[in-house]
């Protein structure tokens, strides 16, 4: 031991002297591996060995501690960390002195407790447990958590209920969604990542047994971010959609997120209806039906807007074919005859646009339908609501009274059919971005979608304000 | 050469320091004591999350919850007077006493509808540390009815939600002439445990305040003291009887929290590391070497990450990896509840004590623990001014088993007070100052309650100047 005390001594004066290091009592015992009540004490004999060859330029700094004077009813006990020439100041500001020993030793003046504090600071962080494992406490109890102990701790979510959450979102849900629902939530909602991933990865495993729901879990997931929209969705097609399959619903969220962003392309310019830019995400994505091809689809969004509309027509004629029952799908089918892609564009516009009011639309639509197909439609009008009518069995004419100025100067009022469909605001701008589609007959799907993003929005600027007036009196 | 054995044992207690000479030697290991600890935090949990409630349900909980006490209580204060409910009050009854939650018309509270007078081109209400001025008054409701109090009862003295029992009359004007004031007693203190006989202690600190770049020296002398690496054999064998380390709240500082940093766009903050995660990662450097070497119960605080109403959830062990990793390492709810060593503490961060100052003329902060002690109700403004949970059925804060320590952290000083009780309880009251402040933490003898401060500091100035703030 004596030989060993040697050793450190030496090793001490070179750290001192060559590396100018500040050496608290903590390097010591970590650096030697020894217990920290030895550490001081080889502190203090290098202390006094530099003393003794009369190096004044080492300082120490020391550990003082002890009662001092007492006070209203609690003992007070004082612990500072000194320098030399504080020592006896300090001391007699104690009572009675507990501990005092060396703190570190050093070759320049410490002003500054942080110096003490960074000394150790690499040490230290470079192994905690082994830095501090020379102390005189010991503790059985304090021992590490295995590793599943850990992973239990760390997956420890609130007792509050999911439920809450769901509602919000799909009022509706089918069981499957509702399963897909609960799953996807409690995916989001973890903030850790391996419980997120643990329970990911279960629900995973769970759903790789039906491969069609996981690609709508994937999608969900990712829709999750649109969250609000997919409740704006789902508040406006509980009415609509009564049975509509699981993935339909599903795979709406996974389209909305990215439709979302076309909406937000789209926002400057179809803002004039109604909001119907999200409402237009979430009418569109129903559209879709099959997952498989919504999954495609999400990842295809990112590219152009155009291929993504190439291809969610074809998901989508498929998805409409096989629907049925319902208002939209009606209309989808008259259409089909035609089966053009600008049908298809159109009928996208038509879907997205009347969304904003889908209730209403459903039993405006309805209604409108029996009766212009009994009406007469008037010659003069034919060669314009013709072609609509052709590609859109679904549109409707109405009797609408137009006021224009002519040639002369005289304002003229004609009672005019014009096709439009059962919602006011957005029959117009659906009607009117029709025959602009129409001309570029190549569906280049690039095309139009300049032309129906400002269509809608000009068309259903003035339209608004007439055609809900007239379609209102038309209901009677 | 006289070799001294020293014998060691388990237990030991002792030892004389030794001054070096000694060549030979055993060195000091000593095995932390143990204590019997079992938490008492249920009650904080929350169950649900369902906010719809209005919070009528948690007044009227509380009133239930305290009407029996209160009711005895005044039985005994008073004699024979009747209790009546508001609504049965009227001029010609004698005198008699009523039950109800206290109500305090406050023209300075803050109110939603005065911020938005903003709007209206109002002065906005200038920030205020307090909120008391001379035309509050009292009035006191119960399920039925409410009624202004007058007479012997300041106003200053109380705060919103406060359940007493108050006896007088009802004047002509319509409003109840106070006579006296009476609260629930302290319920009888269960000692059912086994009180230690050696002495063990815990550490109580609060305000730790750690940033992501601040002085930590003082916080990591104060882990080498409880680590049993700092000081003398006499002092490391004492600190071995420390049986538990309370940090009561706000480990981490209000700067840290990423208030302004969250308002940046993404693309300005992608290289800048956030505050609190900085000073998070410190906390947790911190903490691990205190886990591992004693059982530590971490308490939310206002600034930490955390829920902000009340109960406070504890903290993520995710937030904190490297200390949760001990067995050792337990995040508690705020407000905190535990029997420990035949000892129940109860205790808070001390939002409940800054409520208090706020909404009342007390300025100590012992007195307004005393007041919470007296009038049986931890948060007695939530969750009128202080936010809390909408409980439906219960209210958790009210004081129903009698602790021996009742504990308020961040506080602005350090002080301490034993209480009594009607029925010879013992309650020793705590407020713990903040350390980062005055590197200040208390030491509780859970044998006597006895209470040692112990402040750690340092001088390394030449001219003697404290380098850190003391007291």
């Amino acid at each position: 031991m004596g030989t060993d005390s040697r050793k450190i001594q030496e090793e001490l004066q070179f750290l001192l002297e060559e590396d100018n290091r500040v050496i608290t009592y903590k390097f010591v015992s970590a650096n030697f591996g020894i217990h920290v009540n030895d550490a001081k004490r080889q502190l203090q004999s290098l202390l006094g060995a530099c003393r003794g060859r009369g190096d004044d330029a080492i300082t120490a700094t020391f550990y003082l501690s002890g009662l001092s004077e007492e006070e209203e009813d609690c003992v007070a006990q004082k612990s500072l960390v000194v320098s030399e020439d504080q020592l006896t100041a300090a001391r007699s500001s104690l009572t009675s002195v507990t501990s005092e020993h060396v703190f570190s030793v050093q070759r320049h003046r410490v002003r500054d407790t942080n110096v003490l504090y960074g000394a150790d600071l690499q040490e230290r962080q470079a192994d905690p447990a082994a830095f501090n494992s020379h102390g005189a406490i010991t503790n059985v109890r304090a021992e590490r958590l295995s590793e599943a102990e850990l992973l239990k701790a760390r997956q420890v979510t609130l007792p509050a209920a999911p439920a809450p959450a769901q509602p919000a979102k799909r009022p509706a849900a089918p069981a499957p969604a509702a399963k897909k629902e609960p799953s996807a939530a409690a995916d989001e909602q973890p903030s850790s990542e391996s419980p997120a991933n643990k329970q990911k990865s279960k629900e995973d495993d769970h759903n790789k047994a039906e491969a069609a729901e996981k690609g709508k879990s994937a999608g969900k997931s990712s829709g999750k971010g649109s969250g609000n929209i997919a409740s704006m969705f789902a508040k406006a097609n509980t009415e609509k959609k009564t049975v509509k399959s699981p993935p339909k619903k599903a795979a709406g969220g996974g389209m909305m997120a990215s439709f979302l962003k076309k909406g937000a392309d789209q926002k400057p310019s179809s803002e004039s209806t109604n909001a119907s830019a999200p409402a237009a995400a979430a009418a569109a994505a129903p559209a879709k039906s099959t997952p498989p091809p919504v999954k495609s689809e999400p990842s295809e969004a990112d590219k152009t807007e155009t291929v993504r509309f190439g291809a969610k027509k074809g998901a989508g004629g498929g998805a409409k074919g096989a629907r049925g029952g319902s208002a939209r799908g009606k209309r989808q089918r008259k259409g089909d005859s035609g089966g053009s892609e600008p049908a298809k564009q159109r009928r996208r516009i038509q879907v997205a646009s009347d969304s904003s009011e889908s209730s209403d639309d459903d039993g405006g639509r309805e209604e409108p339908d029996p009766e212009p197909e009994p009406a007469p439609p008037p010659v003069s009008d034919g060669e314009e609501d013709a072609q609509p009518t052709q590609q859109h069995g679904k549109r409707k004419r109405k009797l609408v009274t137009k006021t224009f100025v002519d040639d002369d100067g005289f304002m003229v009022t004609k009672k005019e059919y014009e096709s439009c469909s059962g919602s006011d605001s957005e029959e117009p701008a659906a009607k009117n971005s029709a025959p602009a589609r129409e001309k570029p007959a190549a569906p280049a799907p690039a095309a139009p979608e300049p032309a129906k993003p400002s269509k809608p929005k000009e068309a259903a600027h003035h339209k608004v304000k007439q055609a809900g007036i007239m379609s209102f009196f038309k209901k009677k | 050469m006289a070799l001294v054995v020293l014998l060691f044992d388990a237990q030991f207690k002792f030892q004389p320091s030794l001054t070096g000479s000694m060549q030979l030697k055993e060195e000091l290991s000593v095995e932390r004591t143990a204590a019997l600890f079992s938490y008492e935090t249920a009650r904080y949990q929350l169950s649900g999350r369902d906010f719809s409630r209005q919070f009528y349900h948690v007044y009227s909980s509380r009133l239930k919850a305290v009407e029996e006490r209160l009711r005895a209580a005044a039985a005994e204060k008073w004699g024979g007077v009747a209790v009546v409910a508001v609504s049965e009050l009227d001029e010609e009854r004698a005198e008699c006493a009523v039950i109800g939650t206290l109500f305090k018309q406050q023209q300075l509270k803050p109110s939603i509808l005065k911020e938005i007078s903003e709007e209206h081109n109002l002065m906005p209400q200038p920030p205020r540390e307090r909120f008391i001025s001379d035309s509050d008054h009292l009035i006191l409701e119960d399920e039925g009815a409410r009624i202004r109090l007058e007479g012997n009862i300041d106003p200053q003295q109380y705060v919103n939600g406060v359940v007493c029992a108050v006896v007088g009359r009802e004047e002509v004007s319509g409003k109840f002439k106070v006579r006296d004031v009476c609260f629930p007693d302290l319920p009888p203190q269960t000692v059912d445990r086994p009180i230690p006989d050696n002495d063990s202690y815990v550490l109580l600190v609060s305000g730790l305040g750690l940033e992501a770049s601040g002085n930590l020296f003082p916080a990591q002398l104060l882990v080498d003291l409880v680590t049993g690496q700092l000081g003398s054999e006499e002092e490391q064998t004492e600190m071995a009887a420390v049986t538990r380390v309370i940090v009561a709240g706000n480990s981490l500082s209000a700067s840290s929290r990423d208030s302004q940093f969250l308002k940046r766009a993404a693309y300005l903050t992608s290289d800048v590391a956030g505050q609190s995660a900085a000073a998070v990662r410190s906390l947790d450097e911190l903490l691990q070497q205190l886990t591992a070497s004693c059982d530590l119960d971490l308490m939310p605080g206002e600034f930490d990450p955390t829920n902000h109403l009340l109960p406070q959830r504890p903290m993520h062990p995710c937030l904190l990896p490297k200390a949760a990793a001990y067995r050792t390492f337990h995040g508690v709810t705020n407000p905190y509840q535990a029997v420990v060593g035949g000892r129940r503490l109860l205790g808070s961060s001390g939002q409940n004590v800054h409520d208090l100052y706020r909404y009342s003329a007390c300025d100590d902060p012992l007195t307004c623990l005393e007041r919470l002690l007296t009038w049986g109700h931890l948060c007695p403004t939530a969750p009128d001014t202080l936010t809390c949970y909408p409980y439906y059925d219960k209210d958790p804060f009210t004081i129903d088993q009698c602790p021996d320590l009742l504990f308020a952290g961040n506080q602005t000083k350090f002080a301490t007070k034993m209480c009594r009780g009607s029925q010879g309880q013992r309650v020793r009251l705590l407020c713990l100052p903040e350390f980062h402040r005055t590197a200040t933490c208390a030491l509780v003898n859970l044998r006597t309650l006895g209470v040692r401060r112990i402040t750690l500091g340092s001088a390394l100035t030449q001219n003697g100047e404290e380098a850190q703030p003391e007291k």
